[in-house]
């Protein structure tokens, strides 16, 4: 069938490696990408035992792009990582840009799923039909940048990588996969289950392409596609000049950027100025850069210090690197307090450099800052972990350095006692001071929430409660949860009132939930959750259906797409509710919970007061239990998903 | 009069659309290595493409030694080759001062022919706003261009 390649299955154990093709019920059922990768996560585990620890040799790690993926459609080729998380100990996944995924689907793969633990130190090599598992030995200890230079001076330029630093090596929890360089997966802990199997990572050359069902229809849906992006010019303008970091702004205006470690939902003025949008584009700004092949947007962008930029840039001349994304500046410019563009640049850059997840790093450091301004840490905690005394001070980037160090070395006793993330180092913590800790982390099922103001927006909130792969709100994208987005409300819950502000909880739970669904769709075709991915009026369903038919010939209506999204986010709740996750784990920290947002539009409003009303909204939108959470029946039986009843049935995990 | 095949490299954001739809319209699937025109891309910094210019001295056609291998079109002013005539011996690749002609897998030349006078890497190679802070309005320019000679000198 034309534009669909192969599933890629490699067994590090045995050394052996075999393909299959993917049979075209699967493709209806699952589209591609994230679904076809749940889906191959539960057949799996119907095999191996879901409850051994993430980094056991039974672990899986599956990564896939969609079939819009690797082709000019114009929305990006964004491939998914997934797993079972050794952060969050449940389902896990990632989405990574970059050139490797496209390079694998033009070898022939869609999918790739790797199992077992090789005996020592390996990394995957794919040319085309020819897949070897090569020696690794020269690159262990090295962080990306390296490796992959020393991999392209092997093999050539035109190799793609998808690698792990020194902190996946380690087998860091949070340990992310950097993906051609500068894109990374970061969420959940890839990198751990990489660095567990012994992989230091893949390089990938494709020549084989993508053949395509019907060319003229798919430069047709190009061609809509542009149309609809014509139409809403004003927004995209915005997302292709800034990218990401016009979030700042947007979060600066309504009190969503979480100043030292959330302790207040905003920048100072000073401080936004050195860390906005404007600045960059206004100093640093070297031009439009595609993350992706296929991305019309191109909203990421690098920069050269001259070294007149920011007291950090005076020491760096020359210095060259990507923009960070809004999360950087969220983890390392607002948390941590640096408000010097170029230095959270670095510690970015630093990050991907060992292959660490910038959420759970930035809030690691923003909360280590908090408890030394609260005197809970003090100069005798950082002489035992660096053998110096050294204060901790916001804003101090040399010292954020030094502790991005010992967490990707994770040697000294600061990097061992956060080798699990930072829920478990705070709790270690805790133990060691007997004083406060817990009560100062940001966190969510078992990993570091999004460093955002969110208690003032209960849609998002309920996302960091439920999502399936831990606190974050990019598995149920709610750009739709804004103003004058009535009509969605209007389709979905019969009324447009509802979405009118972010400051009313009523059906949030609900629209989280349509969220979900929405989002899985995407990110099984293989495209951006940005812009075209997060917006079901502008970019209707309609587009990529007719995309998809002309790219591979599968008729798939907008109605079975939208239901394939719903069976994907079932499937991975399936996969949660059989590792024994109930209600009581769709939670937030206390600091959310309990305590209200300090000053601004939101001012006063904590968790508690709407968290229970919007999670039963929540599960009833998706036809599950309100007491339990667990899947029904019912709903998965709708879903044509008898057999994953069946299980959870016999494992007393279905409602 | 014919149209000039341009590109302002400062413009092009490495989406790397030019190729494929380019391997597309040519191959009917999606191959960069099967692309007429090719994206040169730094990892860290920004990219650019390598294109055609259809010289009007083409030192491709001067180096070719079969005379009806590589011709020009009278209407798009395109420097093609003519498979049929084609020996495969590469001296265009090697005379061409912009590293725009390549070798395909089966040994193919590929060089770009200008699609018959409406390139489809120009259509669809995205335009780049560039904000004018003063009117709130955005000029948008292409990086690839398919414009008549005066407009090149807009200055």
């Amino acid at each position: 069938m034309a534009g669909y390649g192969n599933i890629l299955y490699v067994d590090l154990t045995q050394g052996k490696v075999k393909q299959r093709p993917i049979d075209s019920s699967l493709r209806r059922r699952y589209l591609g990408g994230e679904g076809i990768n749940s889906y191959l996560l539960w057949e799996h585990f119907q095999q191996a035992d879901p409850q051994r620890e993430p980094r056991e040799a039974d672990n899986v790690l599956i990564a896939g792009l969609g079939c819009l993926g690797a082709t000019p459609y114009g929305a990006g080729s964004k491939m998914k990582w997934t797993f079972k998380s050794p952060v969050t100990h449940m389902f896990g996944d990632s989405v990574s840009g970059g050139h490797f995924s496209s390079n694998l689907r033009w070898a022939g793969y869609d999918h790739m799923v790797i199992t077992g633990r090789a005996k020592s130190p390996v990394y995957l090599l794919i040319q085309d039909d020819k897949v070897e598992i090569k020696d690794a030995q020269h690159l262990w200890g090295l962080n990306v940048m390296e490796a992959d230079d020393r991999i392209r001076a092997e093999l050539g330029e035109e190799v793609e990588t998808a690698l792990v630093g020194r902190a996946g090596e380690n087998q860091v929890a949070h340990s992310s996969i950097s993906v051609s360089r500068h894109r990374s997966a970061g969420r959940a802990g890839g990198g751990c289950v990489m660095g567990s199997k012994n992989l230091k990572g893949i390089a990938v050359v494709g020549t084989r392409g993508v053949a395509i069902h019907n060319p003229a229809a798919f430069f047709q849906s190009m061609d809509k596609l542009n149309d609809a992006f014509a139409a809403n010019a004003r927004t995209r303008d915005g997302w292709k000049s800034f990218g990401t970091l016009i979030i700042t702004g947007h979060y600066q205006r309504t009190f969503v950027n979480a100043f030292r470690n959330q302790q207040e939902p905003r920048l100072p003025d000073e401080k936004y100025q050195k860390l906005s949008h404007r600045w960059w584009k206004a100093n640093l700004s070297k031009g439009f850069l595609s993350c992706s092949p296929g991305c019309a947007t191109g909203c990421s962008d690098w920069y050269k210090l001259k070294g007149n930029e920011s007291p950090y840039a005076q020491q760096h001349a020359g210095e060259v690197g990507r923009r960070p994304e809004y999360l950087g500046i969220a983890s390392f410019g607002i948390t941590t307090d640096v408000p010097d563009m170029p230095a959270v640049a670095k510690l970015t850059g630093l990050c991907n450099e060992y292959s660490m997840d910038l959420v759970e790093t930035g809030a690691i450091c923003g909360l280590l800052l908090e408890l030394a301004q609260r005197g809970i840490i003090t100069d005798a905690d950082t002489e035992e972990w660096w053998d110096q005394p050294i204060p901790l001070q916001w804003g101090d980037y040399a010292t954020i350095e030094r502790m991005i160090h010992s967490l990707g070395n994770s040697k000294d006793p600061l990097g061992v006692m956060f080798k699990d993330g930072l829920l478990r180092g705070a709790q270690l913590l805790e133990e060691r001071k007997g004083a406060p800790v817990l009560q100062y982390a940001n966190y969510g099922k078992g990993g570091a929430a999004f460093t955002e103001e969110l208690r003032h927006r209960p849609g998002w909130m309920v996302n960091m409660a439920v999502g399936a792969r831990g606190a974050d709100h990019l598995k149920g994208m709610l750009t739709m949860d804004v103003k004058s987005r009535g009509e969605i409300a209007l389709k979905h819950f019969g009324r447009a009132d509802v979405m009118d502000e972010y400051l009313n909880s009523e059906q949030k739970g609900a629209f989280t939930a349509l969220g979900e669904s929405h989002t899985a769709i995407t990110n099984s075709l293989g495209i951006c959750t940005m812009l075209a991915g997060s917006d079901p009026i502008r970019y209707p369903l309609e587009l990529f259906s007719d995309a998809v038919y002309a790219a591979s010939g599968l008729r798939i209506t907008p109605e079975e797409m939208d239901q394939a999204g719903e069976r994907i986010v079932n499937l991975e709740k399936a996969f949660n509710s059989l590792l024994g996750f109930r209600r009581e784990h769709d939670s937030v920290c206390y600091r959310w919970q309990k305590e209200g947002v300090s000053e601004g539009t939101g001012k006063g409003w904590k968790a508690e007061d709407y968290m229970d009303k919007a999670l039963d909204e929540y599960y009833r939108f998706h036809g599950w239990d309100e007491q339990t959470s667990l899947p029904t029946r019912q709903k998965l039986v709708e879903l044509g998903l008898e057999d994953v009843a069946q299980v959870l049935d016999k494992n007393s995990a279905l409602a | 009069m014919a149209k000039v095949f341009r590109a302002d490299p400062e413009f092009c954001d490495g989406c790397r659309i030019c190729e494929m739809a380019c391997s597309l319209i040519k191959t009917k699937q999606v191959n960069p290595y099967l692309g007429r025109i090719r994206v040169l891309r730094d990892r860290d910094t920004g990219s650019r493409p390598l294109f055609c210019r259809h010289c009007t001295r083409p030192l491709c056609q001067e180096a070719c030694p079969v005379p009806q291998a590589m011709t020009r079109d009278s209407v798009t002013g395109a420097v093609a080759i003519q498979q049929q005539h084609c020996i495969g011996c590469l001296a265009c690749a090697e005379a061409c001062p912009f590293d725009a002609i390549w070798v395909g897998p089966d040994r193919e030349m590929l060089k770009c022919d200008l699609c018959d006078g409406d390139p489809v890497c120009v259509r669809y190679c995205p335009s780049k706003p560039i904000p004018d802070p003063d009117t709130s309005t955005n000029a948008y320019l292409s990086c690839l261009q398919y414009v008549e000679p005066r407009r090149v000198n807009r200055g």
